[in-house]
């Protein structure tokens, strides 16, 4: 019997992450030892294969009626999600039994929310990347509240579990009422449903407040003002390998649903609504920044600070050229490697059960772990915007394309931004380097510093040469935006 | 050699990672290792100084290659009559800085790695052809002396090094926003310099204004001009001796090297409009100012700190003239203030690392217990007060015979400071080296043969350079005369261009 799918090859990618992610669950079942790191090992080798896998199907085409796609689009964030979610994985292989989390389930979900997001990104149906959006939410919920036994873990799950229904209930309204209005849910033909029809007519009100719950959806997801509240607190609950997963997979997975839904489905609206992503970029970025400036819990310096850089990305999005978009695809890869060694950085600094948090904590780390130090000065500088590091090539492509496309007031605001930025960024290396502690006794972490100098050297490598990666970034925006 | 200066400017690089992967114990080791790596470039400039040819105008050792296709950014080395000197200059300090700071023992690793970084930042700086990779090595150099002065610095070194980079972050904030107009500014889009310093003529008068307003202000910083001195005091007495050394006589280069790299023949309309108040008066102004200031320090770092507010202002008022003198004079007076400051705070660094506070009032009589000290800092306290016969006195010449071609009431001001200038070197040397033997210091050792190495060269070029200036001068005037003509010539240009 054959299946009755043209195309199927679409779907092995996302087949494989989900057979791999049951795979893993059923070998953790067997294996005697729960802090048995194979387990990691298997994860990282699938997520591998997910990349090569997705790198061989491109330009495979689509699938269920043009609900799902392989385009150039999808497999840089399959390739960039993996790479995330491998980083990810070696982080907790140290870090999982250190903070005492022993429950099995913990890389199977990772792999699940990875499939999560390869739907998300790969979507090109509002319901199919709901699904998508669902299935990612739903492990991740599980993820900020693995450790049962402590409380702000729980906290943190279950904030993030309410506000992340609400704005689900949101997005699922948003697109009910655009449904409503187009007569579809495929991208391509919300968009010619809506260029066709004059808008601004008798349905605009319905449409408008289709589009405004759906921004407002992902807005909760991207954690962008004033949908930002839940980012601290989570990211601070869960455990710290959880958080540079999401403030990182997550963070990019959101992005590049929200990308293809503005660029191509609401690309006829979105001209009105410039400003309105204008105003949205320009107040997340100086309250990320501002509000970081007062934070002396790491963790939520960070949290503050992935909120300042959804303000960078969504000068992007205002900006919606060809350029523009690149740009933010290169960003959310370059973001996404400096942030995983940040909060690598804080996860190899774990005492028993117990995360480093404060600033002063850091007190002294360049005498006493001076190479985690190092990484953790190139991460703080990166996203601070300091050449020749990948956030500041970044925010060069960033920039340039907004001011070709016109929006100099947004770049002067976001430049001032990475002026205030750099002062809490700093704050970090002058505990490191200017303080003094006493040198503390560690376990050994060999993944743990494996992953974090990984990330601080492709963090490098990206500043230095970047035009693989922006060429990349190039092909995979130009396919959505010329496909339909 | 047509790469020399990807060498001179790499070498230190190399260096650093060569003393990374050290252990951090073997001191003796890493000091050598940075001596040898900073010798290099010294070695380098020293045949370059022999095979640059001084009559030409354009750009020599020029290297060309892609970097960041997407956004035609280019890796473009290259240096011309203006540069060299800082080039020269750069790698003549840094081997003496590493000598100076033999003694450090804190973190030996880590200073000299980012000692090395910062050697490669400052080259890289006065190389670089593209405005991109200027930026970037402009930023690079930012971060170790945070560093350098951070940790290693004195007492409220965190408050100096933070007031330090954020006094240059906004600055090099200001300079990227006119660099990324600059681009988007005429097809096809480009960083490179030279092809930027062709398309002058074309640029609208507003634009000019507001882009050299723009980066004039992150310059001036860096100057540092008033009103946006005041950094430097605190980062002058907070930092270590080698790194006031560096910061003095290399960093404050990098502001009027860049209006004269960038500004002057990027936008010679804007140029000639703004010359009179941002560099003229200004300058008048820093010497005055910073004279005035230096009378009333009683530290002798801070003092030679405010000096160089003072002596840089020459510089701003000659280039400001835009005669063939007053530009020379300038240029030269850089590389002076580079020599004599570093001397300066050499010798000041000598008495503090045996007595370990830097008061004026505190010590007396100094000449007669260190008679070879007291020798080398006649020479430095004579050259930076203006005596004939030392170089500095030639620049100062230079730049107050364009100034006067150019405005006689600033021209009268500012050689009246000389007086100021003289007054507060020579009443500090009254105070520490002559009059009654401070019994305190009685037994205080005379210069170690190290302190001779770091000391004894640059006197030497103070010396030969108040002789026979021409060894610097040939290799300047013909660019700076061309840097001139455009200038000059700009406003004739414009206009035919524009109907």
């Amino acid at each position: 019997m054959t299946l009755p799918i043209a195309n199927i090859e679409v779907l092995y990618p996302l087949m494989f992450a989900c057979a791999w992610g049951l795979l893993v669950l059923t070998v953790e079942m067997f294996s005697l030892s729960r802090r048995f790191v194979g387990i990691g090992w298997l994860s990282a080798l699938g997520l591998a294969a997910v990349a090569g896998i997705s790198l061989s199907g491109q330009g495979a085409g689509e699938v269920f009626a043009g609900a799902v796609a392989l385009d150039a689009f999808s497999v840089y964030f399959y390739v960039l999600l993996s790479v995330l979610a491998i980083f990810a994985v070696f982080l907790s292989m140290d870090y999982v039994p250190l903070a005492g989390i022993i429950h099995g389930e913990f890389y199977p979900l990772i792999l699940f929310a990875v499939a999560g997001l390869l739907v998300m990104v790969s979507a090109t149906d509002l319901i199919v990347m709901f699904l998508g959006l669902e299935t990612m939410s739903m492990a991740v919920y599980v993820l900020a509240g693995i450790r049962k036994d402590e409380l702000r873990s729980n906290e943190a799950a279950l904030k993030y579990f309410l506000l992340g229904a609400f704005a689900s209930a949101l997005l699922l309204y948003g697109i009910a009422l655009i449904y409503a209005i187009t007569g579809s849910t495929v991208l391509g033909s919300v968009a010619n449903a809506i260029a066709s029809t004059d808008y601004l007519a008798a349905d605009s009100l319905v449409l408008m407040l289709g589009v405004g719950m759906l921004l407002a959806g992902f807005a909760f997801k991207i954690a962008a003002v004033p949908f930002h509240l839940w980012t601290p607190d989570v990211y601070e609950g869960a455990p710290t390998t959880v958080s540079a997963f999401m403030a990182t997979a997550v963070k990019a997975g959101a992005f590049a649903a929200l990308l293809r839904i503005v660029l191509v489905a609401l690309a006829p609206v979105m001209p009105d609504l410039s400003w309105l992503m204008w105003v949205l970029a320009a107040s997340t970025m100086t309250m990320g920044n501002f509000v970081a400036l007062r934070q002396t819990n790491v963790k939520r310096m960070l949290a503050y600070s992935s909120i300042a850089h959804t303000g960078y990305l969504l000068v992007g999005v205002t900006a919606a050229t060809a350029e523009a978009g690149a740009a933010v695809l290169y960003y959310l890869a370059a973001y996404g490697v400096m942030n995983i060694g940040a909060f690598g950085v804080l996860a190899a600094l774990t005492r028993r059960r117990h995360a480093l948090q404060e600033i002063s904590d850091f007190a002294g780390l360049g005498q006493n772990r001076p190479v985690l130090a190092l990484v953790m000065s190139i991460c703080m500088l990166s996203l601070m915007g300091m050449p020749p590091l990948a956030g500041f090539v970044g925010k060069f492509y960033l920039f340039t394309a907004a001011l070709e496309a016109g929006y100099t007031v947004l770049v002067v605001i976001a430049v001032l931004n990475s002026v205030v930025s750099a002062a809490y960024y700093l704050g970090v290396l002058r505990a490191m380097y200017f303080q003094s502690a006493d040198a503390e006794e560690y376990s050994p972490r060999p993944y743990l510093n494996f992953a974090v100098t990984a990330a601080a050297a492709v963090t490098v490598a990206l500043g230095l040469a970047p035009s693989p990666v922006m060429g990349a970034a190039s092909r995979a925006f130009s396919s959505i935006i010329l496909g339909p | 050699m047509e790469n020399v200066l990807s060498y001179m400017t790499f070498v230190p690089l190399a260096g650093m990672l060569a003393v990374m992967v050290m252990p951090r114990d073997k001191h003796e080791v890493i000091r050598w290792t940075a001596l040898a790596f900073t010798l290099v470039p010294l070695l380098l400039g020293i045949w370059l100084y022999g095979d640059f040819d001084g009559s030409i105008t354009g750009m020599q050792y020029v290297e060309r290659h892609t970097w960041i296709e997407t956004y035609n950014i280019q890796y473009i080395m290259g240096i011309d009559g203006l540069s060299v000197t800082m080039v020269l200059l750069t790698a003549l300090l840094c081997p003496i800085c590493i000598l100076a700071s033999w003694n450090i023992e804190k973190g030996v690793k880590g200073y000299f790695m980012l000692f090395l970084l910062l050697e490669t930042g400052m080259m890289g700086v006065f190389c670089a052809l593209d405005f991109f990779l200027f930026y970037i090595f402009w930023e690079v150099m930012l971060l170790p002396m945070y560093f350098l002065i951070g940790i290693w610095g004195g007492p409220r070194r965190e408050y100096a090094a933070i007031k330090f980079f954020l006094y240059t972050l906004v600055g090099s904030v200001l300079m990227l926003i006119a660099m990324l107009a600059l681009y988007f500014h005429g097809e096809p889009r480009t960083f490179d310099m030279l092809v930027l310093m062709e398309r002058a003529p074309t640029y609208a008068r507003s634009f000019q204004a507001w882009a050299w307003l723009a980066l004039f202000v992150g310059f001036a910083i860096k100057i540092p001009a008033f009103p946006f001195h005041t950094w430097l005091p605190d980062a002058h007495v907070e930092a270590p001796t080698a790194i006031s050394v560096i910061l003095a006589g290399v960093l404050l280069k990098m502001g009027t090297y860049g209006i004269l790299r960038i500004c002057y023949p990027i936008f010679p309309v804007a140029t000639q409009q703004f010359a009179f108040w941002c560099l003229a008066v200004l300058g008048t102004w820093n010497i005055v100012y910073g004279a005035l200031c230096a009378m009333a320090q009683q530290d002798m770092k801070k003092l030679v700190a405010y000096s160089s507010i003072s002596h840089m202002g020459y510089v701003m008022l000659g280039m400001a003239t835009l005669t063939s003198q007053g530009i020379n004079g300038a240029v030269l007076q850089m590389f002076n203030h580079g020599t004599v400051t570093a001397m300066l705070f050499l010798i000041v660094g000598v008495v503090y690392d045996r007595a370990h506070h830097r008061d004026i009032n505190g010590f007396g009589g100094l000449a007669s217990v260190m008679p070879v000290y007291t020798g080398l800092m006649t020479v430095a306290f004579f050259a930076a007060l203006g005596l004939p016969g030392l170089s500095a006195f030639i620049s100062e010449v230079l730049v107050l015979l364009g100034a006067w071609q150019y405005n006689q009431a600033l021209t009268i001001v500012a050689a009246s400071a000389v007086v100021l200038t003289a007054g507060y070197m020579l009443w500090m040397l009254q105070r520490v080296w002559l009059g009654p033997v401070n019994e305190k210091y009685a037994n205080m050792p005379d210069l170690s043969a190290r302190e001779l190495v770091t000391l004894l060269p640059l006197a030497v070029i103070v010396l030969v350079l108040g002789i026979h200036p021409h060894a610097v001068l040939d290799l300047i005037d013909p660019t700076l005369l061309a840097l001139n003509r455009t200038v000059a010539d700009a406003v004739v240009v414009s206009a035919q261009l524009l109907h």
